[in-house]
């Protein structure tokens, strides 16, 4: 199947959901459709939250992409490494030996 | 000046810069809210400060997970790449269960649901952390 015709049939898909259910999530999902961009997005996280937490404590692989959508993202990196010793000290993930070097 | 002196004011300095930080990061992520002073003094000194712009992307479906990222300032867009097939079915689910599309992937195994608690509202965690064992908490 071409680009185009997968963000034709895309399109169709998510146009559909629109037209059932009208939700904020959906509209930016055929806006973003409308752009060209194939990746169908989840939610926005901005100013003070964090985002990597969930498939960095229960997976090894990145389950979703993160793509900056306003200028000069600014961002604090913790390795995964350290906050797995502090969930695993406040009993919030299993042990984990590959976590406990 | 003495160079006895000049140290404290350096060490004072520092002292000042590391207390802001650690308010600074207390006010802006709740994870953080209940630690100890003496832990999150810590975990300060182990964190990257990293600037993107427009367009780059933090990470990528599939990417060795390495970090978890605090946002300071800015907007991310979190996404799935899925083909067609997959967001038919994905849609499916939508239909049927009435329910959100989070709650949809979970449904469909993807993702557990305590693991779903977290990616809705990271805050949410906090409901469930016990405060005393995060006051008893330290690094060895």
């Amino acid at each position: 199947m071409n680009n185009d015709n997968e963000y034709i049939k895309k399109y169709e898909l998510i146009k559909k959901l629109y037209d059932e259910h009208k939700s904020d999530e959906v509209a930016y999902n055929l806006k973003h459709l409308n752009q060209k961009n194939k990746n169908f997005v989840i939610k926005i996280v901005e100013n003070s939250d964090l985002t990597g937490f969930e498939d960095s404590i229960d997976y090894k692989r990145r389950f979703f992409n993160a793509k900056c959508i306003s200028e000069d993202v600014i961002v604090y990196k913790l390795d995964i490494s350290v906050i797995n010793i502090i969930l695993y000290k406040l009993n919030l993930i299993p042990i984990s030996t590959s976590y406990i070097v | 000046m003495k160079r006895s002196d000049y140290n404290k004011s350096i060490r004072n300095v520092n002292e000042k810069r590391l207390k802001e930080k650690i308010d600074e990061f207390k006010r802006k992520n709740i994870i953080f809210k209940y630690l100890p002073k003496q832990v999150l003094s810590k975990i300060i000194h182990v964190l990257i400060k990293s600037t993107f712009k427009n367009g780059e992307y933090l990470y990528k479906q599939f990417d060795k997970s390495k970090y978890i990222y605090f946002i300071d300032t800015g907007k991310i867009e979190i996404s799935l790449n899925l083909n067609i097939s997959e967001l038919s079915e994905l849609i499916n689910h939508i239909n049927e269960t009435k329910l959100n599309i989070l709650k949809v992937l979970t449904i469909k195994g993807e993702i557990t649901e305590s693991t779903l608690e977290k990616l809705i509202e990271p805050s949410c965690i906090i409901n469930n952390f016990n405060l005393q064992y995060i006051s008893n908490f330290s690094f060895r």
